[in-house]
């Protein structure tokens, strides 16, 4: 620990860097605008005001509600497929050898092939949107869980199995504990591509959600309600980070410290 | 009454990478009576964690059978493994409650023995959180808190201090007083045998069978005089001592071991 620093409380200096970086990239914005065509690079104060219309009427949190939904459901199948998935190949050399060609096929295929794919064979509606969006995330959980699954320790399950936990509890207590720090890696990155893959869905074939109001506000050469649209729905994402997936993982590391 | 009965024909590990297959044991062969402390002594590698795997039931892969009698219903086999093996996401008390199944008063049992090994203060503590000794005392209390009919213990005190592993032999031997059960102990330290057993198989190096098989006769007393130890120690024929001591002598249990050492 260094003294001077340990003084601060960490948390306050944490917020006050975060506070100082984005007042700076807002500046940036400011300046930048002030020199532009505002139709190009509207200023932050019109975006905000943009973001302010949205929220009032009802449309901005009703869009981005529609999102959020999408993005959860995909992200819950994708992550227990992919899980099991996962988990099956870490264990078995033979379900390992058979899927491990699937594997790489699909984690390679371009997310727009799958979701044009989707849209084809199974029609415009919301059970393609997120089955696109859960083949597309998939691939990579299977592959973090099965590195989480092979690292499992023998010495672990031998004492489960000594002292008759059983199947459930062995599970609970014994093997989920081992591959949390698996679990919270999909998590982060599963979130973070989750969304994005929802957006492109949106714009393709859907006609409400995020991805549908910037496809509308590309078309009317709206650059402002872009950027509120964008804005707000990082801002929910970065809340969703803090409040849920931040407290999850210290809960579940708090034996490590 | 007999609480275990070994009898392995031959346990082989298959041939590996780089590794030609493997007789770890052959005719390995014996028997401990109800509430004997046995302790199993034999030379680095000489397979006595394999046998220890094929007694817990861990290990199925090998030629022969295996008796365990855990006497009265509800009572179980419990194994001490070399590394404490406790869950470090759960702390001290959680991980003695995980053994007990939700049993009624399942806390109770757990936080009596915890106080029993001297862990009081540190039941809420996380593995990690504590000395590789207090891990190994929490893993005692996790092996007793099951009330085991059979009590395996695979060289439980290594890379400890002496002062620590004192401690501890101490404490087991107090536990195993006020809770009797049948104990196998594993350790290549004689010493550390003669101080602990009531009963001391030697093993021969691999394919292991038992060489040397005797009581140990010697009063608490003595156990705790390193000198009397080495005495007995040196005595032995087993540990290359006269020929001439014990071929048949009372347990401390006051039972008859009979001896097959030459």
């Amino acid at each position: 620990m260094f003294s001077s620093v340990a003084t601060m409380n960490p948390a306050l200096t944490r917020a006050g860097w975060l506070a100082g970086s984005v007042f700076a990239l807002i500046m940036i914005w400011a300046i930048a605008a002030a020199f532009a065509d505002p139709r190009y690079l509207p200023s932050p104060l019109v975006v905000l005001n943009a973001m302010a219309t949205g929220v009032q009427n009802g449309e901005l949190l009703y869009h981005v509600g529609v999102t959020l939904a999408r993005v959860a459901a995909s992200f819950f199948l994708a992550m227990s497929i992919g899980s099991a998935i996962g988990i099956l190949m870490g264990r078995s050399y033979g379900f390992n050898q058979f899927f491990d060609s699937w594997l790489t096929l699909f984690l390679n295929l371009p997310a727009l092939v799958t979701i044009i794919l989707c849209y084809i064979w199974f029609g415009l509606n919301e059970t393609a949107a997120i089955a696109a969006v859960a083949l597309n995330k998939i691939p990579n959980v299977a592959i973090t869980m099965r590195e989480g699954a092979r690292a499992l320790s023998a010495d672990y399950s031998q004492m489960a199995q000594v002292y008759h936990l059983g199947r459930w509890k062995t599970f609970r207590h014994v093997t989920l504990p081992q591959l949390a720090p698996f679990f919270a890696a999909s998590t982060r990155s599963g979130l973070a591509l989750v969304w994005k893959i929802v957006l492109v869905v949106e714009l393709l074939g859907r006609s409400n959600g995020v991805g549908f109001q910037l496809h509308t506000y590309f078309q009317l050469f709206d650059v402002a309600n872009i950027l509120a649209y964008a804005i707000a729905f990082i801002i929910v994402v970065q809340l969703i980070e803090m409040f849920v997936l931040q407290p999850w993982e210290r809960s579940v590391n708090r034996w490590r410290q | 009454m007999i609480a275990l009965d070994v009898n392995i024909k031959r346990k082989t590990f298959p041939a590996t990478k780089g590794q030609a297959a493997f007789v770890a044991l052959e005719n390995l062969r014996f028997s401990v009576s109800e509430g004997q402390f046995v302790c199993i002594v034999g030379p680095s590698g000489a397979g006595k964690t394999s046998m220890l795997n094929i007694v817990a039931g861990l290990d199925k892969d090998f030629d022969g059978l295996i008796s365990v009698n855990l006497g009265d219903s509800g009572r179980r086999l419990a194994y001490m493994f070399q590394s404490p093996r406790l869950l470090p996401w759960r702390t001290v008390l959680e991980n003695v409650e995980l053994v007990l199944d939700g049993a009624p008063g399942a806390r109770e049992i757990a936080l009596g023995l915890i106080g029993e090994v001297g862990l009081a203060k540190f039941a809420h503590a996380y593995p990690g959180q504590i000395s590789l000794g207090m891990q190994r005392r929490a893993a005692l209390a996790r092996a007793f808190a099951l009330n085991p009919g059979v009590l395996l213990m695979d060289e439980p005190f290594v890379s400890l201090d002496e002062a620590a592993a004192e401690g501890l032999r101490t404490l087991l031997v107090d536990l195993w007083k006020s809770r009797p059960t049948t104990v196998v102990f594993v350790t290549h330290d004689t010493r550390e045998a003669i101080k602990l057993a009531t009963r001391i198989l030697v093993l021969t190096s691999a394919p292991a069978k038992v060489a040397h098989d005797f009581p140990v006769p010697l009063s608490p007393m003595d156990r705790a005089d390193a000198q009397a130890v080495e005495a007995f120690r040196r005595s032995h024929p087993a540990f290359g001592g006269p020929l001439s001591v014990v071929s048949e002598a009372p347990s401390l249990n006051g039972r008859v071991a009979k001896s097959v050492s030459p």
